[in-house]
């Protein structure tokens, strides 16, 4: 597995950490001696060669004592943490661990704990176990356990609710190995991170202690009480007080920067980055210009859209990926157009590419994109907005997304008619509440007042159908628009498409992953996979005639109420193979039952069979198909 | 007798306003080595039926017996012993699968639960699992990233039976598959209950899921179940309206028709009186306004010793045994 690579900058932070416990380590031996030696000749110096630092009132180095308190700061921060740390971890997994009832009230008590104030806490502690380093150190984890707790309770409560918690729950294993196996190791990353950032923290609020003469008493120091001593004479000689305070700041920095890298880490152990590919970047240049395509099946005057050789890249780290590879088809004038096919097939990004919803760093490439025969990307923007407004309404997956939460049905579906069509308010009202009535959507006027979370799903999506309508479009791209659905839902907003298409002879494309939808609703399927289209047909010829393997194998793995019973399910073996790793051949051999040496060489091209009928396959199936040319010789 | 028998399960869910329950009386059987699917819509309570069945859920009231004992609100030992004989497999295998340990030690450990196993004997228990579930034995190194979508179900199923358990219950356990793998899962099923007499309780929304997987069905409509049958004679001479809307949306028949008047659905907060599908009821109040009954008095399903049976006032009667 691949680690994620560090920045220069966690490198150089991470060699400054290193240097830092090497200090901790060696700091005392070597500099111990010289940290002690009084030198009454040079009692509050300032800063020279021989005391980069000066000297403290009893002439001591202070570089030296500064490498020196780097052991005890470092070792005071660590224990403050890990203690606080410590008791926040148990704290906080009790509201899990304990249950309903009794975790409740852990939960309260963490709550109480965060509501007083930190600091305060730490001084009253620190007084009461006694003035010095161990009261400080306890009185500050006491401190930093319920923030710490709080982070670790919530964190819990996310993994705890989660679906593989609750299978490892219902294999009877027990409460602590469910906690150390499942729930632990899914908080850590964010844990650590935390964690180290307190160790900076405490070393910060250490410090602080100390200074104010509540931590380290004499004759141990760390850079707060350093810093306490510097302080005094910071207009005479400052680096007696920089010296602490840069090394303080310097292991903060640290701390956190290094909790960063190792959370990053923690994290990156499931996380695969994309390999960087070659091959996918010289063929993405291949199928947009190179290869010849067919033109679109049914191309006539009248058609409403026309795609022809549309590419689709993202530009990414790992090299370009080409999700949609030389599409090619037509919509005529109240055509039923259905494009089905399996998740990354590219069958979304079409249907945003044609409405222009490719956001960079997507590009869309095409020979021709039009619209009633005026091709998109030749026109002036604000005409190109326009013409897609007026004649083309998309319709999502999810109908939450596409309205707005906070505003009424009334202003969301009459918002168009104003905008596009200059109608006024009032007439904008009338036009919404006929068009909801049109869409059969019960008690159209009361709904012009409500919000969209006031509705069911099914009735967001004909809102949102609604909404799409009203400027007349003559073609409606609607991507998954029953997949959230319920079935019965489905078949209401199903109906709704098919009684817009026949009322107004609006063309719909259907874009979805169920070919039995597509086949019930469509007039003609176009079949999508890694990418490409791989064959077109007659949606009622589909059973019948289907020639392309991946097509007869989508329809035979597809559950039906009328299956053979007595037979087991047909599936496809193996996967689509990934976006970076589109082999040269055709792209389905890998699965295919009849792919030869020749598929996996060499792509086969969409070769038009008839009218509306097209397919991409070197051993297309069936007996009513022509066989190719290559084929024969053979 | 039945290894699983629920009797009058009732779930509350939500809390203050949105309290609601969400299981209300729900009574099913499934006999040994049998198969039950629970077919319903989004909200109709199906799911936490399951989990309610598996102990994931507390129980308002009713019974859930396993070999005629009852283990509703089963606490500790108990409710381990329950849950060990009664798997449940999660709807989707990226979200149920601990995505920090290999598949062998999540069978593994589902293995040794509850009781001592070597190494070895782990080790050769996993093996033997994954071969069951159709998977190389040499999957048990890889985490559940490096697999499929359908290959993480079936090491999900097979978590499920390392604990030896009497029923599985398969709460959408292909709704989140593409359609080329769902196969796969579909056949392992009913390929187990063959083979190992395992009792399978389905939950879907899909009927064609179902009707591949059990021998009967029981359709639950907000937090009911409206009808109870054989399946094909469930889907062959379905009773209650709803079902037979639910079977007319699954075969996608008769989208250009002419639409029947469309109702409000109900809101299951305040679920209506009488019938709960009457207000979206094609043969209801909605069209016939002297239907009242459907109002005033709930259909409480038919006589407990017919096979087909129908929460319903009006059954068409060429149907009714």
């Amino acid at each position: 597995m691949e680690r994620k690579r560090l920045s220069p900058a966690h490198v150089a932070v991470l060699a400054v950490f290193g240097l830092l416990l090497a200090l901790a380590l060696v700091g005392p031996i070597v500099w111990g001696d010289r940290a002690e030696a009084v030198d009454l000749e040079a009692l509050g110096e300032g800063a020279s060669w021989a005391h980069p630092f000066g000297t403290d009132d009893l002439g001591r180095d202070m570089f030296a004592r500064v490498l020196v308190a780097t052991r005890l700061s470092l070792v005071l921060a660590l224990l403050t943490a890990g203690l606080g740390c410590g008791l926040g971890l148990l704290l906080g997994l009790l509201p899990t661990m304990l249950g309903s009832h009794l975790g409740k009230l852990a939960g309260s008590a963490i709550g109480l704990l965060l509501a007083l104030p930190g600091l305060l806490l730490a001084l009253l502690v620190a007084t009461i176990v006694g003035v010095g380093a161990t009261g400080a150190v306890v009185g500050l984890a006491v401190a930093i356990a319920p923030a710490f707790a709080r982070l670790t309770q919530t964190l819990a409560a996310q993994v705890a609710d989660s679906e593989y918690v609750a299978a490892a729950r219902m294999t009877g294993i027990s409460l602590p190995r469910l906690m150390a196996r499942h729930v632990l190791p899914n908080i850590a990353p964010a844990l650590v991170l935390q964690a180290a950032m307190t160790i900076g923290g405490a070393l910060l609020a250490l410090s602080a202690l100390s200074f104010l003469g509540l931590g380290v008493q004499e004759p141990q120091y760390d850079w707060g009480a350093l810093l306490n001593a510097g302080l005094d004479r910071i207009y005479v000689t400052p680096a007696a007080a920089l010296g602490p305070g840069i090394a303080i700041i310097i292991a903060g920095i640290a701390f956190n920067v290094t909790g960063d890298a190792f959370a990053g880490a923690l994290a990156g152990e499931t996380i695969r980055p994309a390999r960087r590919s070659g091959r996918g970047r010289s063929r993405s240049a291949a199928a947009s210009s190179a290869v010849p395509a067919n033109g679109p099946s049914t191309a006539g005057s009248d058609a409403v859209l026309q795609v022809d050789g549309l590419s689709v890249a993202f530009e990414g780290d790992g090299g370009t990926l080409t999700p949609v590879r030389d599409v090619s088809f037509s919509v005529g004038a109240g055509e039923r157009v259905g494009i089905v096919g399996e998740s990354g097939s590219g069958k979304s990004l079409t249907a945003l590419a044609i409405a222009d919803l490719i956001e960079p760093p997507g590009t869309v490439q095409a020979k021709r994109l039009a619209l009633h025969g005026r091709d998109l990307r030749e026109l002036p923007e604000r005409e190109r907005r326009r013409l897609l407004v007026t004649s083309l309404a998309m319709v999502f997956q999810d109908p939450l997304s596409s309205l707005n939460p906070v505003l009424r049905i009334e202003r969301q579906v009459g918002e168009a008619a104003e905008v596009h069509l200059g109608a006024t308010r009032r007439q904008a009202r009338v036009r919404a509440v006929e068009q909801l009535r049109e869409l059969r959507i019960p008690g159209a006027a009361r709904r012009m007042g409500q919000h969209p979370h006031e509705l069911s799903g099914g009735m967001r999506q004909r809102v949102t159908i609604a909404m799409g309508l009203t400027t007349r479009p003559s073609l409606i791209v609607a991507d998954e628009p029953t997949t959230a659905l319920d079935v019965t839902v489905q078949r209401q907003v199903l109906r709704v498409l098919r009684r817009v298409n026949a009322e107004h002879g609006t063309a719909v494309v259907l874009i979805s992953h169920d070919i039995s939808v597509i086949s019930a609703f469509c007039e003609r399927v176009l079949v999508m996979y890694a990418g490409r289209v791989v064959e077109e047909l007659a949606a009622d010829r589909m059973h019948a005639d289907a020639a392309h393997p991946y097509t007869r194998a989508l329809l035979a793995a597809t559950p039906a109420l009328d299956a053979d019973l007595d037979r087991p399910l047909a599936t496809i073996p193996g996967r689509q193979p990934a976006l970076d790793a589109v082999p040269d051949g055709c792209p389905f051999a890998p699965r295919c039952v009849h792919a030869s040496d020749r598929c996996r060489e060499r792509l086969p091209l969409l070769e038009t069979l008839g009218e509306g009928r097209r397919v991409a396959c070197w051993h297309p199936q069936g007996t009513a198909l022509p066989v190719p040319e290559q084929e024969m010789k053979r | 007798m039945n290894i699983l028998s629920v009797r009058d399960l009732r779930v509350r869910v939500g809390s203050g306003h949105a309290a609601m329950t969400a299981v209300d009386g729900v009574t099913l059987d499934l006999p040994p080595g049998g198969a039950l699917g629970l077919v319903g819509e989004s909200g109709s309570g199906k799911s936490t039926c399951a989990r309610a069945i598996v102990g994931l859920t507390p129980t308002a009231g009713g019974q859930v017996l396993l070999d005629g004992r009852d283990y509703a609100g089963a606490r500790g030992r108990h409710l381990r012993e329950l849950r060990r004989r009664v798997q449940l497999v999660f709807q989707d295998p990226r979200a149920s699968l601990n995505p920090r340990m290999t598949v062998g030690e999540a069978i593994g450990e589902a293995a040794a639960a509850g009781r001592r196993l070597s190494r070895q004997a782990r080790a050769a228990e996993v093996a033997r699992l994954l071969e069951q579930v159709a998977l190389d034995p040499a999957h048990a190194q890889v985490r559940p990233g490096a697999l499929s979508g359908g290959q993480r179900q079936r090491v999900a199923l097979a978590r499920a039976l390392a604990t030896r358990p009497d029923v599985i219950v398969a709460d959408e356990v292909t709704a989140a598959l593409d359609v080329s793998v769902q196969g796969s899962v579909l056949n392992l099923l009913r390929r187990l209950r063959a083979e190992t007499g395992l009792g399978l309780l389905v939950i879907s929304h899909d009927l064609a899921v179902v009707r591949y997987l059990c021998t009967e069905i029981a359709v639950m409509q907000l937090g009911r179940i409206v009808e109870r049958a054989p399946t094909p004679m469930l889907l062959a001479a379905p009773q209650h309206p709803y079902t037979r809307a639910l079977i007319e949306a699954a075969t996608l028949t008769g989208l250009d028709g002419e639409q029947v008047a469309e109702g409000e659905p109900p809101d299951p907060l305040h679920p209506p009186s009488g019938c709960r599908y009457r207000t979206i009821c094609p043969v209801g109040p909605l069209v016939d306004e002297s239907r009242r009954i459907c109002v005033e008095l709930d259909p409480a399903a038919g006589v407990d010793g017919r096979r087909h049976r129908a929460a319903c006032h009006f059954v068409p009667a060429e149907t009714v045994v």
